[in-house]
């Protein structure tokens, strides 16, 4: 193979290569966002439910306070 | 210590990817500039080995155009991370490594396009960038759509 016969088959080997390659790179983040974006909304459920459990605690406490202030009454 | 300085070289070929890029597009509308007001840029070893593919110099120019303006688009923000972009930046690279292996050809023969001859270490000296901004252009393209941390809206 002469160099002026090489010089588009190495442009496009290449340029293929690239694209192949960057197809897979960009799969590969792409799944990677995903998972970090699940990961994300998982810690602000759990957040939310640690309040939650914490304000059910509290109100428990208060019906507890008045329920025995009417059998006081 | 490996991987701090690797971390700082990719940190840097994120920065430095558009930069290589918009250098890849500076010189083709140069080159197509040049074309168009002389047929003698046509000799220049780098373009030759572009136009001899291509046929005329109006064509080459008309190439060397389009491939510049569609390097531009494949930076805009909107198309970052997408293959759309870096098809769009494509052309681009496979103009730069027709280029480059017009470069080798000339390292390798001692001659430059337009026949003149020259010793070896001469030609690769002043060869070298053409063969080198491929590379590097390659390299930006990855960092810019496919390395680097993707913004969010």
């Amino acid at each position: 193979m002469t160099f002026q016969e090489a010089i588009p088959l190495t442009a496009v080997i290449i340029s293929l290569a690239t694209l192949v390659f960057s197809a897979i790179g960009l799969r590969k983040k792409a799944g990677l966002d995903y998972v970090s974006e699940i990961e994300k909304r998982l810690a602000a459920a759990e957040r939310r439910a640690d309040d939650c459990e914490r304000e059910r605690g509290a109100w428990n406490r208060e019906r507890v306070a008045l329920l025995e202030r009417l059998a006081q009454i | 210590m490996l991987g701090r300085l690797l971390h700082a070289i990719m940190r840097l070929l994120q920065v430095g990817g558009p930069l290589i890029i918009l250098y890849a597009v500076a010189l083709h509308l140069s080159w197509g500039v040049l074309l168009l007001l002389n047929e003698s840029a046509g000799w220049a070893t780098a373009v030759h080995s572009v136009l001899v593919w291509i046929g005329s110099e109006y064509a080459t120019a008309a190439v060397m155009f389009a491939v510049a303006i569609a390097a531009v688009a494949g930076l805009h923000r909107r198309l970052a991370h997408s293959l759309w972009g870096v098809g769009l930046m494509l052309p681009q690279q496979a103009v730069l490594f027709m280029s480059a292996v017009g470069a080798i050809q000339a390292m390798a023969l001692s001659s430059f396009a337009d026949g003149v001859v020259r010793p070896n270490p001469f030609i690769i000296a002043d060869q070298l960038p053409a063969v080198l901004i491929a590379i590097l252009h390659t390299i930006g393209i990855l960092c810019y759509h496919v390395f680097s941390v993707a913004r969010r809206a």
